[in-house]
C-alpha cells in the first residue's frame, strides 16, 4: 500500500516536471527562437491540431474514418465570422457559439448517418464535405461566395487585441492545450470507455449495455465541436474566410496528419500535424519535387509505422521496458512494473 | 433538350461506371477503398497519349502495349501500397497510403508531361445527331466499349472458373488458401484488372476532356456511383454510376451553382433510405 | 525484410513511370508540353556577371508563385518572364548601379501555404518589393500583412474587390474586372449586336467577380441576361450547361473561365454547333487555350490583356526575345511578371533607393511606362482604381488559330 502511494507521488512529480517543461517549451522557448514566418506556419498547424483531435477521437476512439472535419470547420468558421462581423460579438464568444453550432449540426446529421456502417459512413462524410464546400462557395449572400468574408476581427480580450502573429500564437497554443486536456480527460470518462468498446467490438459493447448508436452520435458531435472551434480560430487568426479553405483535398490532408502521428494519443496527433504542416516548408529547396517527396514520405510512413509515429514510439518503449522488466524480475517482483505496463497501454 | 441531357448523362454515367467498376473489384477482392483510382484513370490517358504521339505507335499497338503497362502497373501498385499493409488492423492505413500514392502518381505525371493539358485526337471527329440531340462520336465509342468491358467482367466472375477462384479467394481468404488458391495471385490479378479497366477509361475520355491531371477528380463520382449501386456489386456499380451521370446532367436544370451538392445530397439520401444500396452484393462488406 | 521489399517496390513504381516516359521523349514535337528542366536552382541566379567593385549589395525583389502542385505551370511561366528581365538588367549594370537578385517562394496549393510563403517573403527574405500572380482570394488573405510590413506588392490578379479595400501597398498590373466589363458589354452590343445573352462563369473569385460586373454593365446597356450558369473550377463536362443555353434561344454567349476550361468550353461549344457570336474573357485568347482547342477556337471574340500575335512594338520585342530564350511562346503569366519587373525597375530608379516605402511612393508617380503588355500609368485621382496601373486592353477575334486585333480599348 505504501509502495503504491510512493509510486503515485513519483508519478505526480514526473507529470508536474513534464508539464512545466512543456509549458516552458511552448510559452518561453518556441516564441523566443522562432521568427514571424515560423510562428505563422506553427499557427496554421495549431489550428489544424484542434480539428485533428476531434478527427482522432472518431478514428482512434470509435474506429470511424471521417472526412467531415473540414465541413464542420467551415460551418464553425463561417458562423464565427458572421457572428463577429455582423453582430459585433467578441471573437471568443462567437467561437464558442460556432463550436456549439457545429456540434448541433453534427448531432442532427449523426442521427441519420450513424445508422450506416463503416465504409458507408466514410462515404457519407465525403459527400458531406462536397455539399458543404458547394454551399460555402455558392451562397453569396451569407458566405460571400468565392470572395469570402474579409476583415474579420482578431482575438480580443478586455480591450487587448491580438495584432501580431505572436499574440495569435499565445492564444492558439493555449486553446490547443485546453483542447488536448479535454480530450485526455474525455478518454477516462464512461463515454470514453464506451467509445473504445464500440471500436473494439460493437457486439460485445452492445451486450455490455453500451448504447452503440448513441455513443457514436455523441462522438461525432464532439469531434464536430472540435472542428468548429478550430474553424472559428482559423478565421479569427487569418482575418479572412473563403471557401477554398474547406475543400476535399484539405480533408485528405487532415486525415493524413492524424494517421501519420498516431490516432490513439493527443501527442501523436500533435507530432503528425506538425510534421505534415512543416514538411512542405522544410522541403522548399526541392522546388517542384516537393509533393512527390511528400507523397512518397506518406506511403513509407504508413508502411513502416502503420500505427503512426506515436504508436511506433510507444511500441518501441514497451519493447525496451519488457527487456528491462525481465532483468528486474530476477531481483524483485514489483507489482509497480505491472501497473506501469498497464498504463503504457 | 431533355433528350440531350439524358444522352449526355448516360454517356457520363458510363465513364463513371468504368471507374466504379475498378473500385468495386478491389472492394470485393481485398476490401480496399482505392483513393488512387482516379490517378490510375488519369495515368491511362497519359500513357496512351505518350504511346500514340510521343512514340508514334498505331492504334492497335498503342492499345496492346497500354493494356500491358496498365496491368503491370496495377501489380506494382498492389505490391507497393497494398501488400505491405494488408495485415494492418486499420483500414485507414491503406486509405492513407492510397492517398499518398495518388499524390505520387499525379506529381510524376506532371514532372514527365508538364502541367499544361495535352490534346488527344478522337478516333472519329464530329458529332452525331439523334432526334435533335447532338453528341460527339467519341461518346458512342465510350458507351460501346464500356458495355463490352462490363459484360466481360460480369462473365469473368459469374461464368469462368478463374473468376470463381477469385471470388472464392475474396470471400474467405483462409479457406481459399487451404484449397490451394494462392491469394497473392488472385489479388494481383484483381489489381491488374482494376488498373486496366480504369486505364482504358482514361484513354476513352482523353479526347473529350483533354489529358490533364484534373482527370483524377472523376474519382468521387465513381465512388458515388458505386455506393448508390450497392457496395461491392458489379451490376449495382454500373447502374448506380449511370444514375449519377443522369442526375448530374439534369441537376443543371434546377441549379448550376449547387450542382455538385445535388449529386452528393442524392447520395446521402440514398444512403439513409437504402443503406445497402440498390443491389446487395454477394460478398459481405469487409472493410 | 518484407518492408524493405515494399520500399524497393515503391521506388520501382516510380522508376517504371519515369522510364516509360523517357523512352518516348523524342517523338512528334508537341507544342503544349512544358519543359520541366530548368527550375531546379534559383535564388542565386543572375548576379554572376556584376563584378563591379562600385556596386554594393544587390537589390532584392521577391516573387511568390506556384512552383509545385496542380498549377505549377503558372509558376514556370512567371519565372521565365522574370528571368528574361533579370538577365537583361544585370547585363546592363543592374538598377542604380547595383545588381538585382530575385528571391522566389513557392506558394503551394492551399491558402495556408500561400500565406506562409508570403510571411516568409515579408519577414525573412529582406526584399524591397514583391510580385505575385496569386488568385484574388489569396491576395485578399495576405494584403493586411503586406500593409503592415509596408512592402509594395504588385499582383497579377484583376479583382476589383482587392482595389476597393483601399490598401496602400497593393498594386494591380492588369485592368480590373470593373474596368474591363463595360468594354466587354460595349463590344457585345455594338459589335456583336447581342440582346439576349447566356453567361457562363467559373464559380471562383475570378469568375464570380468578373461576372458580377459584366452583368451590371450588360444591364446598363439594356441587354437581357437570359441565363447565368456557374460551374466549379474542376468542371470538365459542359454539355449539360450548353444544352440549356441552346434551349434558351439566346443570341450570344459570354464565357468566363480559366485557360483549361476555356479550351474545353470552346471544344464543346463547337461540337454542339452554336451559330451565335461568342465572347470570352481574356483567358480565351491565351495561346494555351487556343492551341489546345485547335480549330474550335476560331470565331471566338475575347478581351485579351495579352496575346502573342497582337502587339505593340515593345510587346513584339518581348515575344521575340522570349521565343529565342525559351523556345516557346510566352504566356500571360510571363508577360505579367516581366512587366511587373519593368515597373519596379522604373520605380526604383525614380526613387533612387531600394527602400520599400520610397518605391511605393514612386509607384504613385508611374507615368507612361511602356511594358510588353500595355503602358502603365498611375492615376491618383481615380476614385475606384488608383492602384490599377494598366491602361489598355485588346479586343481580338481568333481566326485560323491566332488572335486578330479588332480594337484597342483604353480605360
Amino acid at each position: 500500500m505504501t509502495k503504491t502511494k510512493k509510486m503515485n507521488w513519483k508519478r505526480l512529480i514526473l507529470v508536474l516536471v513534464l508539464s512545466l517543461g512543456v509549458l516552458f517549451l511552448f510559452y518561453g522557448l518556441i516564441p523566443r527562437i522562432s521568427g514571424t514566418y515560423t510562428i505563422t506556419v506553427l499557427n496554421g498547424a495549431l489550428i489544424y491540431y484542434v480539428a485533428n483531435i476531434g478527427c482522432a477521437l472518431m478514428l482512434g476512439q470509435c474506429g470511424l474514418v471521417s472526412f467531415a472535419s473540414v465541413a464542420f470547420m467551415g460551418i464553425g468558421g463561417y458562423a464565427s465570422a458572421l457572428l463577429s462581423v455582423r453582430l459585433g460579438l467578441n471573437p471568443f464568444a462567437s467561437m464558442v457559439l460556432a463550436a456549439a453550432l457545429a456540434m448541433a449540426a453534427a448531432w442532427l446529421l449523426g442521427l441519420a448517418l450513424m445508422r450506416l456502417n463503416g465504409t458507408f459512413f466514410t462515404f457519407s462524410t465525403i459527400a458531406l464535405v462536397q455539399i458543404c464546400y458547394t454551399i460555402f462557395n455558392g451562397w453569396k449572400e451569407v458566405t460571400g461566395g468565392p470572395n469570402g468574408i474579409p476583415q474579420i476581427p482578431g482575438f480580443r480580450l478586455f480591450g487587448w487585441e491580438a495584432k501580431t502573429y505572436f499574440a495569435n500564437y499565445y492564444i492558439l497554443i493555449t486553446l490547443c492545450i485546453v483542447a488536448a486536456a479535454v480530450a485526455i480527460r474525455l478518454k477516462k470518462t464512461n463515454l470514453g470507455r464506451a467509445m473504445s468498446s464500440v471500436r473494439d467490438n460493437e457486439l460485445v459493447a452492445m451486450s455490455m449495455g453500451v448504447n452503440v448508436f448513441r455513443t457514436k452520435v455523441v462522438a461525432f458531435a464532439i469531434s464536430a465541436a472540435y472542428a468548429g472551434f478550430a474553424g472559428a480560430a482559423l478565421v479569427h487568426s487569418s482575418h479572412y474566410v473563403v471557401s477554398t479553405y474547406f475543400t476535399f483535398d484539405n480533408a485528405t490532408t487532415y486525415i493524413i496528419q492524424v494517421m501519420v502521428g498516431g490516432v490513439y494519443n493527443v501527442v501523436g496527433v500533435f507530432l503528425g500535424t506538425i510534421l505534415i504542416t512543416m514538411l512542405p516548408e522544410w522541403l522548399r529547396p526541392l522546388q517542384e519535387y516537393i509533393r512527390l517527396v511528400y507523397g512518397l514520405g506518406v506511403i513509407l510512413l504508413m508502411i513502416f509505422m502503420p500505427m503512426g509515429m506515436w504508436g511506433s514510439m510507444s511500441a518501441l518503449v514497451k519493447r525496451i521496458k519488457r527487456k528491462l522488466h525481465i532483468r528486474s524480475k530476477m531481483t524483485t517482483i514489483g507489482c509497480g512494473t505491472f501497473a506501469q505496463e498497464a498504463e503504457t497501454q | 433538350m431533355y433528350l440531350q441531357l439524358l444522352i449526355v448523362g448516360i454517356a457520363m454515367g458510363m465513364i463513371y461506371a468504368l471507374l466504379s467498376l475498378g473500385i468495386v473489384l478491389l472492394v470485393r477482392a481485398v476490401g480496399v477503398l482505392n483513393f488512387a483510382e482516379g490517378q490510375l484513370f488519369m495515368l491511362g490517358a497519359y500513357v496512351t497519349y505518350a504511346l500514340t504521339y510521343q512514340a508514334g505507335l498505331p492504334l492497335y499497338a498503342t492499345l496492346i502495349i497500354a493494356i500491358v503497362i496498365f496491368a503491370l502497373f496495377g501489380v506494382l501498385f498492389m505490391f507497393s501500397v497494398y501488400w505491405p499493409l494488408r495485415k494492418s488492423t486499420w483500414g485507414a492505413t491503406i486509405i492513407i497510403s492510397c492517398l499518398g500514392a495518388s499524390t505520387v502518381i499525379k506529381e510524376v505525371a506532371k514532372l514527365i508531361w508538364g502541367s499544361n493539358p495535352l490534346v488527344y485526337e478522337p478516333l472519329v471527329k464530329g458529332t452525331i445527331s439523334i432526334a435533335g440531340a447532338k453528341l460527339e462520336y467519341q461518346y458512342l465509342f465510350i458507351i460501346a466499349i464500356c458495355i463490352v468491358m462490363i459484360i466481360g467482367v460480369e462473365l469473368l466472375f459469374e461464368k469462368l472458373y478463374v473468376g470463381r477462384i477469385m471470388q472464392a479467394a475474396a470471400q474467405n481468404k483462409y479457406a481459399a488458401e487451404l484449397l490451394g488458391i494462392a491469394t497473392v495471385v488472385t489479388v494481383a490479378v484483381t489489381y491488374a484488372l482494376s488498373a486496366t479497366l480504369v486505364g482504358v477509361g482514361g484513354w476513352l475520355v482523353a479526347p473529350l476532356f483533354l489529358v490533364s491531371t484534373s482527370l483524377g477528380d472523376f474519382l468521387l463520382k465513381g465512388f458515388a456511383g458505386m455506393v448508390i449501386g450497392g457496395y461491392g456489386s458489379i451490376k449495382g456499380a454500373v447502374i448506380g454510376s449511370i444514375f449519377v451521370g443522369i442526375a448530374e446532367s439534369f441537376s443543371v436544370l434546377i441549379t448550376s451553382t449547387y450542382k455538385n451538392a445535388i449529386v452528393f445530397l442524392i447520395l446521402i439520401i440514398f444512403l439513409i433510405v437504402k443503406p445497402k444500396g440498390l443491389f446487395r452484393p454477394k460478398i459481405s462488406e469487409k472493410a | 525484410m518484407k518492408k524493405l521489399f515494399a520500399m524497393l517496390l515503391v521506388f520501382a513504381m516510380l522508376f517504371a513511370l519515369t522510364a516509360c516516359a523517357t523512352n518516348k521523349e523524342p517523338g512528334t514535337p508537341d507544342s503544349t508540353t512544358a519543359s520541366t528542366g530548368d527550375t531546379s536552382k534559383d535564388t542565386t541566379s543572375g548576379n554572376e556577371d556584376t563584378t563591379e567593385p562600385a556596386s554594393s549589395d544587390p537589390i532584392r525583389i521577391g516573387v511568390v508563385s506556384t512552383f509545385s502542385g496542380s498549377n505549377s505551370g503558372h509558376g514556370q511561366y512567371c519565372k521565365e518572364g522574370v528571368e528574361l528581365w533579370l538577365d537583361n538588367v544585370n547585363a546592363n549594370g543592374g538598377i542604380l548601379g547595383r545588381p538585382v537578385e530575385i528571391v522566389y517562394e513557392d506558394n503551394g496549393e492551399t491558402n495556408q501555404e500561400y500565406q506562409n510563403a508570403f510571411i516568409k517573403m515579408l519577414s525573412e527574405d529582406n526584399v524591397s518589393a514583391i510580385y505575385s500572380n496569386g488568385y484574388s482570394d489569396q491576395v485578399t488573405l495576405v494584403s493586411p500583412d503586406v500593409e503592415s510590413y509596408g512592402i509594395p506588392f504588385l499582383a497579377g490578379n484583376s479583382s476589383q474587390a482587392c482595389l476597393d479595400s483601399g490598401y496602400d501597398y497593393y498594386w494591380m498590373l492588369r485592368l480590373s474586372d470593373a474596368i474591363v466589363s463595360p468594354t466587354m458589354a460595349n463590344a457585345c452590343v455594338d459589335l456583336l449586336s447581342m440582346t439576349n445573352v447566356a453567361l457562363l462563369q467559373v464559380n471562383d473569385s475570378y469568375g464570380d467577380g468578373m461576372a458580377e460586373y459584366v452583368v451590371k454593365a450588360l444591364e446598363g446597356k439594356n441587354v437581357n441576361v437570359a441565363l447565368r450558369l456557374s460551374f466549379d473550377a474542376e468542371e470538365t463536362q459542359f454539355n449539360s450547361y450548353l444544352a440549356q443555353v441552346q434551349n434558351a434561344g439566346v443570341d450570344g454567349i459570354i464565357a468566363i473561365a480559366h485557360q483549361d476550361q476555356a479550351a474545353l468550353l470552346m471544344m464543346q461549344v463547337d461540337a454542339l454547333g452554336f451559330d451565335v457570336p461568342l465572347m470570352g474573357c481574356s483567358q480565351f485568347a491565351t495561346s494555351l487555350a487556343i492551341d489546345t482547342a485547335g480549330e474550335t477556337a476560331d470565331g471566338w471574340y475575347s478581351l485579351a490583356d495579352w496575346t502573342c500575335e497582337v502587339n505593340s512594338e515593345s510587346g513584339a520585342a518581348f515575344v521575340n526575345a522570349y521565343r529565342e530564350k525559351y523556345g516557346r511562346d510566352p504566356d500571360m503569366q510571363s508577360v505579367c511578371s516581366y512587366d511587373a519587373m519593368l515597373l519596379l525597375q522604373d520605380a526604383i530608379e525614380r526613387a533612387g533607393t531600394d527602400d520599400p516605402a520610397a518605391i511605393n511612393a514612386a509607384l504613385y508617380e508611374t507615368n507612361n511606362v511602356v511594358g510588353a503588355m500595355t503602358t502603365y500609368t498611375c492615376d491618383p485621382n481615380s476614385e475606384t482604381a488608383s492602384h490599377c496601373l494598366g491602361q489598355s486592353i485588346f479586343l481580338t477575334q481568333t481566326v485560323n488559330g491566332s488572335g486578330k486585333l479588332i480594337d484597342i480599348a483604353k480605360r
